[in-house]
């Protein structure tokens, strides 16, 4: 994957070659975010319904380098073909994970584009960590009518958040920065 | 700079939510939720053993001594059964792939009011 991104990345251009660059591209990148997303569910979990989010490392760097659609793309690649590997489809699980994964990209593609100073690689992941962990408290208590038991959720999960966005926005900034991928821009 | 800001942000509103739940007096009445949204009002004063219907198969949850507990489910990590028992009002379980949830109701409803 570190050889093959930035010779991807450089070609910019129009027509049928650099559409299939970029074709490839997102295949490559939706592959690695969906291997990385099963490992992590086969890992035991570190706090009752938490996880790292490792595969968002690969969100985030899609996000940087290649853009809001790209993104878009590879996470309902990794959402939909990762739950399916998982036989989840049909639990409330995939439910959470793709209204978080949604909310979460949405809340970063808002923060990396819109506000004034910008805030880094890893200010972004934490933004979106935080709304997805809000995002699923929310779907929780709605669930099961238990608002009660959603207050008691929220600022731990919050805390969660804060953290495992941090950890994944040091990952993503370090992929981008080896790849160098920040200097194509987003061609996606 | 504007990253600090942000994460001190979050920080700070995270903190303030912690403690945002009510108070732990012992509970009297238990509630349970089935997958169909179905509530069920037992005394936990009553030892009993409910089977409820989840989106997978049946969770066991045993009321004993004054406090309920998840005793089996057949969901995949188990969590709701390592919860162990709750007895306090506003304690809860819950069985996210199954659908069930579970909590504890306050003393009575007019705790307090009679001299």
């Amino acid at each position: 994957m570190t050889a093959s991104l930035p010779e991807a990345a450089r070609v910019t251009g129009r027509g049928p070659a650099s559409r299939a660059v970029g074709v490839a591209r997102l295949g490559v990148l939706a592959a690695c975010a969906v291997a990385v997303y099963v490992f992590e569910a086969l890992l035991p979990m570190p706090v009752p319904w938490a996880r790292v989010g490792l595969s968002n490392v690969v969100i985030v760097v899609c996000l940087f380098a290649y853009g809001f659609e790209s993104a878009l793309i590879v996470n309902l690649v990794r959402i939909v073909v990762g739950n399916l590997l998982l036989g989840l489809v049909a639990s409330p699980a995939f439910l959470f994970s793709a209204a978080g994964s949604t909310t979460a990209l949405l809340a970063m593609g808002v923060v990396r584009w819109k506000m004034v100073p910008p805030l880094s690689v890893v200010g972004t992941s934490i933004v979106g960590a935080v709304a997805n962990n809000a995002v699923q408290v929310w779907i929780f208590s709605a669930m099961f009518s238990a608002s009660a038991a959603g207050a008691g959720l929220i600022g731990v999960f919050i805390l969660l958040g804060l953290g495992v966005g941090s950890l994944t926005g040091v990952l993503a900034a370090r992929v981008i920065d080896k790849v160098g991928l920040a200097r194509y821009g987003s061609v996606g | 700079m504007a990253d600090l800001v942000t994460a001190a942000l979050i920080c700070l509103l995270g903190v303030l939510l912690l403690g945002w739940s009510g108070p732990r007096a012992p509970g009297r009445t238990l509630l349970v939720r089935d997958r169909s949204g179905h509530v069920l009002r037992v005394e936990l004063a009553q030892p009993r053993t409910l089977r409820v219907e989840g989106l997978d198969g049946e969770t066991i949850v045993e009321i004993a001594g004054g406090a309920a507990r998840f005793v089996s489910s057949p969901c995949p990590h188990k969590t709701c059964v390592a919860r162990g028992a709750i007895s306090r009002s506003g304690e809860w379980i819950a069985c996210v792939p199954n659908g069930v949830f579970a909590t504890v109701k306050g003393e009575t409803e007019y705790d307090g009011v009679t001299p």
